[in-house]
């Protein structure tokens, strides 16, 4: 039995699913689960064995042949186990989220293992499927990309004909060598009475490139965790994000941008739309650390209400501890352009045919990347008609 | 081409660190009980609903946790059995300046505070150690019907008013220091303004700590009453003790129909001193509230002056600028709750952080669904310099309403070289041009104070600077 | 009798990277000298060098003024000794007044109260004389200026500190010809027997309202040219590739 298999064993997943039971659920007065209540991921009824879908990929044949290998976590090639072993075995999480992960540990089935070895340059995206079917899923994805390595990678969240609600927890890991160049796109087009979290932490080494593009739709509790480490000299990273809800939809997204080295940078941008009574509550933490000189961080975060039932809430963090940065963050919340909707109207679109123009294009800077997320563009369009 | 300190450092430690011998005419014991409150209240012969008021909020602190957040720290290390809670220096409030015992008198000469008659300022009352000791009204004030008196007089004077007022913006439930100032406060200012009066002249107070281990709990109330404008001064200073000095204020501004109310803080703690104010303003239908909140000095400074509009049309504005030198926390910020239509705020916030010292910003800005048409900015800058300082900033929006404009902008840089150079290209040394920018980089908030107050909050700053203070 | 500005044999680094090759050049009082070239050749690296900007290193060579080596001096004491340059892009210095920020550098540079008693006035009549509006002195120094209002402010301070040594760092980019005019006659006003100016400029045209006595062609780093006034016209005709074609032909 290869290491990878041992891990996968009953041994281990019996281990992390004693600690699923030995840790409480975290408290409505913890900061991090203030917003969100953790009561809708249904944990207490969670028993040991449930199964996840694993998920659907298939791999370019020109990239199979550049050495790049897609398989699940338990079948990934024999070379890999030792990093495998370390990824299963360290927490990548806050205390906050250790339940979570600690049922995701001990549930998850199959996995997805991305490996893309040093200086493969790939032509088309890697695609990723989580297809969410069961009343508890749990996908787990853990990407490897070598030095010098560029890659486009579209991770998508929808539902594939559930019975019932489904509560999923997803944690992934992504680790970009140096001088690598990855775009990670995010997709998350559940449908509106799911439960669904997703923590992703990305690695960003020295003078490595990460263009992270989030798009979420789904769920009737949507809660995320995009933390992003530039943790050696030279890391940089762009953060984009859409959000848009309707009907009673909760989003709490938080995004982390570390900066732990010197001379590097981060520049984020996410974008809200929320009709009907939907809710979200944008937290932004941009953290510089004593050593992480030369930083340059900004973050902006823009939200338009459609209806009065709306609400947004932003916190953009800053956290400095070095004199040598420059960091700025701005937020808004206010209707789309009055002057703009006037223009188009002017020139004989209807108010809804003006809405979409403008709100297609306030989310242009997600929605208009290459490869076109066909599924999220549809969700949008069926929204605002 | 000699350079001359800009200013003697040695005047300054002469003018704010020294101390009078203690002579109090009563000095509670140490610590606080529910007798000590019992006892303040009788000894100010106060009426009944008071020695109430003072019990509840008694209760409401003693059942009260620590605050979670902040420089929770520094809260924790504050021994509350340690402190007296009520000193009063001399028997009455005198009425003109001969009456003030010398020792006082001879305190407030040393700090220049202005004999009124003569100034310009109109009405001067001054703290010393719990009991408002001196203050005059001028007598234009009376005419007008302005009522500003200390906290004490007020209560014994005008029962009703300040019943009907007292506690109502910061109720003793508001917070753990809100309830102790509640049960224990002593002096501080109460104005009322009747209808359309316009003071044309600022009121001002000056406060200080005196005893080691006093705790000051003021409490303030203004009232603007429709269609009147007023503008408060409140300044203050401390010796540097090596123990540790707890301030613990309560200000509480009501501005009703287009009134207007300016409130000014310039304040100086020494650095031995905990400072834990919370101050809020309610502002009604088409009334303006100005925050104008200087903070230098203390241990920890915690204050977010805060206003609720609570009225359609109403306005506010929050100018807060923080030096946070070595060993200093300045955690400081505003608040803005709209919860009525058309009605705007803005938030000026600058911070500078030197020496390891730390200033967070935390603001919060909320509207309410039946507040539309709001709009708000939020304009926050933070300067660092030196690699070992910090800043923070937490600023949360809550928006529950459609129609409204807002606007969070923020921003940490430390002073560029190609500034520096500029100004040295001038002629000026590197600490001369690093001064000249951190005079510039608060100029949003000096141009704002009367002129001695900018001037002493440049000189002020200028020491902070050369590191004279500390 | 030592020369009012020497420089020997310069080179100087930014960012490890050498960018002038060994410069010399020696300016007398009195004496006008326009220093031209072309981008990238090293002027404003130069300036910025007499200057003590930390950017630049002086990896050998030697700059003296009045006989004294200042190759090591800090800024603000070669601004003491009477140096001034007027910088190509000036910095924004906001909350500061343009009043304050000059009445400060006065008293720094020139140290004499008496200077500042007057400066009131003689802030006044300078400001008339470079055709500025009195509000001007309120406004927060380079603070929302427009190019022209930047360079006019520059002039200011020259006639107001009275240098020994200016050096004008392209002074005369992006201005129309009533700055030009304007800011020429604040350079012409400094000029005189106890003073040595350097105009730095990539265009011939502010030479016409500066006559320079000098004119020096740095390239590349070197000084490859030196010549009376006509060699600006010529330059203007002939472009600057011509003296690369000579250049390259010493060269060879």
């Amino acid at each position: 039995m290869t290491a990878t298999q041992e891990l996968s064993s009953r041994e281990a997943r019996r281990g992390a699913w004693k600690t699923f039971q030995q840790t409480l659920e975290p408290a409505r007065t913890v900061e991090t689960w203030r917003r969100v209540s953790f009561s809708a991921w249904r944990m207490d009824a969670l028993t040991d064995g449930q199964s996840s879908s694993g998920f659907k990929a298939a791999l370019d044949p020109e990239a199979a042949k550049l050495g790049v290998i897609l398989s699940s976590i338990d079948e990934a090639p024999a070379r890999f186990s030792e990093v495998i072993r370390a990824h299963l075995s360290s927490w990548i999480a806050s205390p906050d989220f250790r339940k979570l992960e600690a049922a995701n540990l001990s549930q998850f089935r199959g996995g997805a293992f991305l490996y893309i070895p040093k200086g493969a340059r790939l032509e088309k995206p890697v695609r990723i499927s989580f297809a969410h079917r069961d009343a508890y899923e749990f996908p787990r994805l853990f990407a490897v990309i070598e030095d010098g390595a560029e890659a486009s990678i579209v991770e998508e969240h929808f539902q594939d004909g559930a019975s019932a609600k489904v509560s999923s927890v997803a944690f992934s890991h992504v680790t970009l060598g140096r001088g690598a160049k990855a775009r990670w796109f995010y997709q998350q087009t559940l449908p509106g009475d799911a439960s669904h979290f997703w923590h992703q932490r990305a690695e960003v080494g020295q003078d490595a490139l990460l263009q992270h593009y989030s798009a979420i739709l789904g769920g009737s509790v949507h809660k995320s965790e995009l933390d992003v480490r530039l943790s050696a000299p030279g890391a940089r990273s762009e953060l984009k994000g859409v959000v848009f809800g309707e009907k009673s939809q909760a989003f709490d997204p938080h995004t982390n941008q570390d900066h732990r080295a010197p001379k590097t940078s981060s520049d984020l941008l996410y974008r809200t739309a929320l009709k009907d009574k939907a809710r979200a509550i944008f937290t932004g933490l941009i953290r510089v650390e004593k050593d992480a000189k030369g930083t340059e961080a900004y973050q902006q975060n823009n939200n338009v209400l459609l209806s009065n039932a709306a609400r947004a809430d932003s916190t953009p963090v800053l956290e400095i501890l070095t004199d040598d940065v420059r960091c700025k963050h701005g937020a808004t919340v206010g209707p789309l352009s009055a002057d703009e909707r006037f223009y188009l109207e002017s020139r004989g679109l209807s108010p809804e045919e003006a809405t979409k123009v403008l709100l297609m294009g306030l989310f242009d800077h997600v929605l208009g990347q290459t490869p076109v997320p066909e599924r999220v563009v549809a969700e949008i369009e069926r929204r605002l008609a | 081409m000699t350079t001359k300190p800009l200013i003697d450092k040695d005047d300054y430690q002469t003018k704010y660190g020294f101390h009078d011998p203690e002579k109090y005419l009563f000095k509670a014991d140490k610590g606080l009980t529910r007798d000590v409150v019992i006892d303040i209240s009788k000894r100010k012969s106060e009426p009944q609903w008071m020695l109430d008021f003072r019990l509840k909020a008694y209760d409401i602190y003693l059942s009260k946790p620590m605050p979670t957040w902040g420089n929770t720290q520094l809260l924790n290390a504050i021994n509350f059995d340690d402190i007296y809670y009520y000193l009063k220096p001399s028997k009455n409030t005198a009425d003109n300046w001969d009456q003030v015992p010398t020792d006082i008198k001879n305190t407030f000469t040393k700090l220049g505070i202005p004999q009124a008659e003569q100034k310009f300022l109109a009405g001067v009352t001054a703290q010393y150690d719990s009991e408002a000791v001196y203050h005059q009204i001028n007598k234009e004030l009376e005419k007008q019907g302005v009522i500003f008196l200390d906290m004490d007089a007020g209560l014994r004077e005008f029962p009703d008013l300040v019943r009907e007022y007292f506690g109502t913006v910061i109720p003793a439930m508001d917070n753990k220091f809100a309830a102790l100032n509640s049960a224990v406060w002593s002096g501080g200012s109460f104005v009322y303004v009747p209808k359309n009066a316009k003071v044309a002249l600022p009121l001002q107070a000056y406060f200080r700590i005196n005893a080691e281990k006093a705790g000051q709990f003021e409490r303030t109330l203004i009232i603007a009453d429709e269609g009147s404008s007023v503008h408060y001064i409140e300044g203050c200073t401390a010796p540097t003790w090596s123990a540790d000095a707890l301030h613990s204020a309560v200000v509480e501004l009501i501005a009703k129909k287009s009134a207007h109310i300016r409130y000014t803080t310039i304040q100086n703690w020494a650095n031995n001193v905990y400072n834990l104010v919370t101050k809020r303003a309610v502002a009604h239908e088409d009334a303006f509230v100005e925050w104008v909140d200087g903070n230098l000095g203390s241990k920890i400074t915690m204050k977010f002056p805060g206003v609720v509009l609570a009225g359609r049309g109403a306005r506010a504005e929050i100018l807060s600028c923080a030096f946070a030198g070595k060993g200093q926390h300045q955690d400081t910020g505003a608040k803005l709750v709209f919860a009525a239509p058309n009605t705007s705020g803005t938030i000026v916030s600058k911070s500078i952080s030197k020496d390891g010292g730390r200033a967070s910003y935390r603001g919060l800005v909320k509207v309410y669904p039946n507040a539309t048409d709001v709009k708000v900015n939020v304009r926050c800058d933070a300067l660092l310099l030196d690699e070992k300082s910090r800043s923070d900033t937490y600023p949360t929006m809550e928006i529950n309403s459609e129609r409204v404009n807002i606007g969070h902008e923020a921003s940490v840089y430390k002073i560029g070289e190609e500034q520096l150079f500029y100004l040295q290209s001038r002629g000026l040394s590197e600490s001369e041009a690093t001064t000249m920018i951190v005079n510039g980089f608060f100029e949003a908030f000096t141009k704002e104070l009367p002129l001695e107050y900018a001037v002493e909050l440049n000189r002020l700053i200028q020491l902070e600077m050369e590191g004279a203070v500390g | 009798m030592a020369s009012l500005l020497e420089i020997q044999d310069l080179h100087v680094d930014v960012d490890g990277k050498p960018i002038l090759k060994g410069v010399n050049l020696r300016v007398e009082k009195g004496e006008i000298h326009a220093l031209m070239g072309p981008n990238g050749s090293g002027k404003s690296t130069l300036s910025n060098v007499l200057m003590g900007h930390p950017k630049y290193t002086v990896t050998k060579g030697r700059i003296l003024y009045n006989g004294e080596d200042i190759t090591a001096e800090k800024t603000h004491l070669r601004a003491r000794r009477g140096i001034f340059l007027a910088f190509q892009y000036p910095m924004a210095i906001p909350g500061v007044t343009v009043a304050n920020f000059l009445r400060t550098s006065l008293k720094a540079v020139r140290g004499d109260e008496g200077a500042v008693k007057t400066f009131r006035k003689t802030l006044r009549e300078k400001m008339a004389l470079l055709e500025m509006p009195e509000t001007f002195a309120t406004r927060y120094v380079n603070d929302g200026f427009s190019g022209g209002e930047k360079k006019r402010l520059e002039t200011l301070q020259m006639a107001l500190l009275e240098p020994t040594l200016a050096v004008l760092d392209e002074t005369d980019s992006g201005l129309d010809i009533d700055a030009l005019r304007i800011v020429s006659t604040g350079i012409n006003k400094i000029a005189g027997p106890n003073t040595g100016i350097l105009v730095i400029t990539h265009y011939q045209r502010i030479l016409s309202y500066v006559k320079p006595h000098f004119v020096h062609v740095l390239m590349s780093g070197q000084i490859v040219h030196s010549g009376g006034a006509e060699m600006a016209q010529e330059l203007e005709k002939k472009g600057y590739d011509w003296l690369k074609e000579e250049e390259k032909a010493v060269a060879a």
